[in-house]
């Protein structure tokens, strides 16, 4: 069975087009990540799943029901950990939950849902008072009531710090373990790295790369970048590298010649014409590329091809070296 | 039918803001307080003492008043509340459909005005009773209920709002436009028309039919007549139609049908409410 599939799924806001013929494909029992950077169309496409915005055109499935006929049969299947929520800052963390059991008539001890997101101290203070974190350990813990098939976490790990971002990857697990498909969004591809079966990328409205992780890697695995730190950058230099067999693309930053090459041989041919055009080279740093470079390769520039988004990974490379 | 948990949560919400208590205080002082003034305005010696009648007399108007205006300010919050600070998300990512919401919020903002309106009236009744002659259980419970129904169609009227905007702003200026024009002003309307009809001002009899219909469309119009029919004190009764009217006076005039006028209050604004909300894009 799948658990999401939308066809043509689409939003637009007056002329703005939020989310744009989306086909989106998450399998029984996957963790898929749903990754993208703000303004994506990432939180439009969830609001869309749930029922919070009709679609503009276009039709989707959660769990086998439709998304705009049988919203409350999916919101029933479904545990949700919203994004930019707000608490019942007079109601306790134990109410808060308590409130999602009895919604979807479930039978869980809130306590024990407490417990497992690491909020039992704090189960009888109100909401009001809690830190973001907290918060979002409250919020995963109504999404966890009653065993739903589907969870889906939207940005799930925003204000938590690293250590409970560890801790939500391990509930996530459990869960996945349990049987249950985990469907999240993301803009930091490094969270989902580590749990994630399939990645969906979502750049200005459209669905750019919907693989596995691994998948999306070996498309990038024979580029690397090379940076040459030199005393004075030769004139013309750009020009003169570009057309070297293998460079996919050339930026100066500074003292700093930095390349996208995509094979080693090619290295040696960079460094030796920058050599020859009079360049003292200071220091060679040569990288592969990672995978926050995969993600900005296809969600910059308008990610639709794999040339504009080198160019622009180049430019996420030199903000690298700048910091 | 998860409209019950959405009332007992925001229910439990009021109770823990203190505002359930605040307001039971504040009926306790207005109902013991205000149906006290007779007594404490009377010399002894002069003229009769004051009885149960004018106590409640006095209590009636200003009693109604508040609960009126309670309702507006329990209610109007209701929803855009939610919306503005985003609990709306978890309301609307649990199993709720948003008619659950609009239902769960009027009957739980409804209890949130009638419970202290009950503790105010047991308590004051108390004093009531102690302070004058001719406590009548019947008149004083009626004056209860009464109160109560005041309460749910102001809440109502405030939901209603609160479901069909976006800012906390607008709900408070849709829901003070309303009261202002529907209950303070809505005398001059028909008046107005009138005045627009016939180049002068209409007199206290012999008038057209219409013009009592269209006084019945304002919110307190028809609950006047209500509480002239359930609750028999002086001061409370209102000119019946047949002494204003021209002619003959048609059902929708009568007593009982001011029901159906104030059952539309309650219903219209939510239905209206619910159509808005329903169409409003969370995003």
């Amino acid at each position: 069975m799948t658990a999401i599939q939308t066809s043509g799924l689409a939003r637009r806001f007056g002329d703005v087009v939020a989310v744009e013929s989306l086909d989106l494909h998450v399998r029984d029992g996957e963790a898929y990540g749903f990754l993208g950077p703000n303004g994506a169309g990432k939180s439009t496409t969830i609001n869309m799943l749930l029922g919070f915005t009709p679609p503009s055109s276009g039709s989707g499935t959660v769990l086998g029901y439709d998304i705009e006929d049988e919203s409350l049969a999916i919101r029933q299947s479904i545990g949700v950990l919203p994004e930019d929520f707000g608490m019942y800052e007079r109601l306790t963390a134990r109410k808060h939950v308590q409130f999602a059991i009895d919604t979807k008539g479930a039978t869980d001890d809130p306590d024990d849902l407490l417990s497992r997101v690491g909020l039992s101290d704090a189960a009888d203070r109100k909401a009001g008072g809690f830190s973001t974190g907290m918060k979002q350990r409250v919020a995963l813990a109504m999404a966890l009531v009653g065993e739903p098939e589907l969870l889906i976490l939207d940005e799930p790990s925003s204000g938590i710090d690293p250590n409970g971002a560890r801790e939500m990857r391990a509930i996530i697990q459990e869960e996945l373990d349990r049987g249950a498909t985990v469907f999240f969004s993301s803009h930091i591809m490094e969270q989902v790295e580590a749990i994630c079966d399939r990645v969906g990328i979502m750049s200005g409205g459209r669905l750019v790369a919907e693989d596995s992780i691994d998948a999306l890697k070996d498309q990038f695995d024979d580029e690397s970048r090379l940076i040459l730190t030199v005393d004075a950058v030769p004139d013309g230099i750009v020009s003169r590298l570009e057309p070297v067999d293998g460079v996919l693309d050339v930026r100066v930053d500074g003292t700093d010649i930095v390349t996208s090459v995509s094979n080693s041989r090619s290295k040696a041919v960079v460094i030796n014409a920058v050599e020859d055009a009079g360049g003292v080279i200071a220091d060679i740093t040569a990288e592969d590329h990672s995978l926050d470079d995969l993600f900005a390769a296809f969600t910059t520039g308008d990610g639709a091809t794999r040339g504009d988004a080198r160019a622009s990974r180049a430019e996420a490379a030199l903000e690298e070296v700048d910091a | 039918m998860s409209w019950v948990q959405i009332a007992r949560k925001d229910f439990a919400d009021a109770s823990r803001s203190m505002m359930l208590w605040i307001l039971s205080a504040l009926m306790i002082l207005l109902v013991a307080g205000i149906s006290s003034i007779p007594h404490l305005l009377h010399t002894p010696g002069q003229g009769p003492a004051p009885g149960f009648d004018e106590a409640l007399s006095f209590l009636f108007t200003v009693v109604v008043t508040m609960i009126s205006i309670i309702g507006l300010v329990v209610g109007y919050q209701a929803i855009v509340g939610e919306r503005e600070s985003g609990s709306i998300r978890f309301l609307l990512g649990l199993p709720n459909s948003r008619l659950d919401v609009i239902i769960g919020k009027v009957l739980g903002r409804a209890a949130v005005v009638a419970v202290p309106t009950v503790i105010g009236f047991v308590v004051g009744g108390i004093v009531i009773a102690i302070l004058y002659d001719g406590f009548d259980v019947v008149t004083y419970v009626s004056l209860l209920a009464f109160s109560v129904l005041i309460g749910l169609v102001y809440v109502a009227l405030a939901v209603g709002v609160s479901a069909s905007v976006s800012t906390r702003a607008k709900a408070v200026a849709g829901v003070l436009g309303i009261y202002i024009v529907t209950d303070w002003l809505w005398w001059a309307v028909p008046m107005a028309i009138y005045w627009l009809l016939e180049r002068e001002l209409p007199g206290t009899t012999d008038l057209p039919t219409w013009y009592l219909f269209v006084e019945r469309l304002g919110i307190w119009e028809p609950l006047a007549v209500i509480s002239g029919t359930l609750v028999d004190i002086a001061g409370v009764e209102t000119v019946p139609p047949a002494d204003r009217l021209a002619g003959d006076v048609p059902f929708y005039l009568e007593p009982w049908f001011a029901w159906v006028f104030v059952a539309a209050w309650i219903l219209v604004p939510l239905a209206i409410g619910y159509y808005r909300f329903n169409r409003t894009i969370l995003s």
